[in-house]
């Protein structure tokens, strides 16, 4: 295979900021949003909406509460998040394993 | 910032280059804590406390019962502990599985002594066996905390622990509570406030580049 096909990849993961949203939720219990704001390095308006997506999606879990009378957002990856971050993964590691000359498509 | 691939002329570096940077999110991740050594400064100020009380009352200075004094200083220390630990899980920017490793091995050194202060205190225990046995206790707790990341000073600690420990179970003496009061304020509430002091910020994570 010569191609990285995107065509398989689960469309909601396959973004730097999504991507990298749910290799870090699916690695702790929880998160605030500054957290994955400073690790992603995203804007907070860009951040938000990818979160947003993912939320609609299921993959995420949000808690809104108050610490200190300032609002604080946690998120936590939901067992279709995880499932869906475990196939990507999967799906890219197929592809390293796949010979140079598998016809794309054929890995996924 | 960019989709992460659109579609590469060849697409297997790019997947090696995109698991690697997951890897590496993943470990940043998994090493972040917001452990802050306030628990190692309670207990080891209030445990130091009890020490010193008991042996005030062995060698006759103070006339307390020390079911009582144990009683308030390991409810102190329980009471705080919770309060400390609810705190932190709603204030800490991350709840990781450092954290709760770290929880769960102190929570379980903090049980098993209150056990044999307890329990050991009917007459199972000697009194004198008590403090090293305290600090046998604490080394390995710290011994099992220095296989988490960026922990492996506690292994020192948990070096300096059993020695003391050993040392006082094999050669005890009226002062071993003293001894193990001190060695709470130096290797248990000094390290915890040096934890503090050098801060608890999270381990930084990266995105893709």
């Amino acid at each position: 295979m010569t191609d990285y096909d995107y065509r398989h990849l689960d469309p909601l993961v396959h973004s730097r900021i999504r991507l990298s949203v749910l290799a870090i939720l699916v690695s702790v219990e929880d998160a605030e949003f500054t957290y994955l704001r400073d690790g992603v390095r995203a804007t907070d308006g860009n951040l938000g909406a990818h979160l947003r997506k993912l939320e609609d999606a299921g993959y995420l879990r949000v808690t809104k509460g108050f610490v200190a009378r300032k609002p604080v957002t946690r998120y936590r990856i939901t067992p279709a998040g995880r499932q869906a971050f475990r196939e990507y993964v999967d799906h890219l590691e197929r592809l390293l394993r796949a010979p140079p000359d598998t016809p794309p498509g054929t890995t996924g | 910032m960019p989709e992460l691939t659109q579609a590469p002329e060849n697409g297997n570096p790019q997947a090696a280059a995109d698991l690697a940077v997951i890897r590496r999110l993943m470990e940043g991740a998994r090493e972040s804590t917001s452990y802050n050594g306030s628990y190692l400064i309670l207990w080891g100020c209030l445990i130091a406390a009890a020490e010193t009380v008991t042996y005030l009352e062995g060698v006759g200075v103070v006339a307390v019962s020390l079911n009582l004094v144990w009683a308030v200083a390991v409810g102190i220390g329980f009471a705080l502990s919770v309060l400390l630990g609810h705190r932190a899980w709603l204030r800490s920017p991350v709840n990781s599985l450092v954290d709760r490793m770290l929880a769960a091995i102190w929570a379980g050194c903090a049980i098993g002594l209150s056990l044999v202060g307890f329990l050991g205190s009917g007459g199972s225990v000697a009194r004198l066996t008590s403090p090293g046995l305290s600090a046998v206790f604490f080394g390995s707790a710290f011994f099992a905390s220095s296989f988490l990341p960026g922990r492996t000073a506690f292994l020192l600690l948990a070096a300096v622990w059993w020695i003391i420990g050993g040392s006082l179970l094999v050669w005890p003496f009226s002062g071993s509570g003293l001894v193990v009061a001190a060695a709470l304020i130096l290797f248990l509430a000094l390290p915890g406030l040096l934890i503090r002091i050098r801060g608890a910020a999270p381990t930084e994570s990266r995105v893709i580049e």
